[in-house]
């Protein structure tokens, strides 16, 4: 007793299951589900507010992208979040060094380099580092309305440069 | 859902489903509520461009909750075991190379609420060795027991006569 599509298939010989067969159907419901996925996902992209604004999806409130900082010219006034060694290796040029730890100390010299119409843009070490979005916000809480802190960090600077 | 008599073997392969088809539901409807939270554990996964995250983090989260409603109410079930499996697998990838490369990120497998089960690697493969059990039981286990010897549900394909 053979199986009539192909010689090699499942169950054989009490209840022959054709691969070929099997596999095609296979395929058609996973595209058909595929298609059941991108309905919604369609509206979702049109309604849900996060995703709505394409530009911004998945950045924080106060983060920008590197080139979004690119278009404000030379006006920012860069502050390097990372450790002291990081900063005296090799840093973004004009970028000014916080002490998170010595935080008032800091804020005054960053309020001295500071000057209104001037963005202030944080940065720490990598992708997933938040004291730049800590400093960031004490900053805000300041007084200071023009802060932002940078999307991908140093590592992004670096990749960009 | 298959009719008749509610054997133990169906009993075991009705909540493996039930379950697996439970999870995805979950695991999806978490990351369409938050689908920003999702884009960023896509980032920090460092595996695909940034800005194909954000289709990805559109465009998943659907297939879940699609591939779990097929699992459980039954049409495009087949279909829908291909889906979890690619899915299981492909996830299962993700964490362990991240893992390898040291990478300290939650996986965002049930959105950002679900930190507290997302940290720890050895644990996000553990239960996806666990969801990839249950989907071998729902394929491999078949609802059906016949006897030895009994007639199978249809005829066996043969060659058509010359």
């Amino acid at each position: 007793m053979r199986c009539a599509c192909e010689p090699f298939a499942f169950g054989w010989p009490t209840r022959p299951v054709c691969l070929r067969d099997t596999g095609m159907s296979t395929l058609r419901e996973m595209l058909f589900l595929l298609v059941g996925a991108i309905v919604p996902a369609a509206v979702a992209i049109f309604v849900h507010p996060q995703l709505a604004d394409r530009e911004r999806a998945g950045l924080r409130p106060l983060e920008v992208r590197l080139e979004t900082v690119a278009d404000w010219g030379d006006s920012v006034l860069w502050i390097d979040a990372r450790s002291p060694e990081e900063f005296a290796r090799q840093t973004i040029p004009g970028a000014r060094h916080f002490d998170f730890d010595q935080f008032d100390k800091a804020i005054g010299e960053i309020l001295l380099a500071w000057s209104p119409n001037k963005p202030i843009v944080v940065f720490c070490s990598a992708a997933s580092c938040t004291t730049s979005e800590a400093i960031a916000r004490r900053l805000r809480e300041a007084g200071l309305d023009d802060v932002y802190f940078l999307h991908g960090g140093w590592e992004a600077w670096l990749a960009a440069n | 859902m298959v009719g008749g008599k509610l054997t133990s073997r169906r009993l075991i392969v009705l909540l493996a489903r039930l379950a697996l088809g439970g999870v995805f539901i979950y695991a999806g409807w978490m990351k369409a509520r938050e689908p920003a939270a999702f884009i960023r554990d896509i980032w920090n996964f460092r595996v695909i461009p940034e800005p194909l995250a954000y289709w990805v983090a559109a465009f998943l989260p659907y297939l879940e909750i699609v591939t779990g409603v097929a699992l459980i109410v039954g049409p495009r079930r087949r279909g829908a075991h291909a889906w979890a499996a690619v899915m299981l697998l492909g996830f299962s990838g993700l964490i362990l190379s991240a893992w390898l490369r040291g990478l300290d990120i939650a996986c965002g497998c049930f959105g950002a609420d679900a930190s507290a089960l997302s940290t720890s690697y050895p644990l996000m493969l553990a239960r996806n060795l666990l969801l990839l059990g249950l989907l071998a039981i729902s394929i491999l286990v078949p609802l059906r027991h016949r006897p030895a010897g009994s007639a199978p549900d249809k005829a066996p394909l043969t060659p058509p006569p010359p």
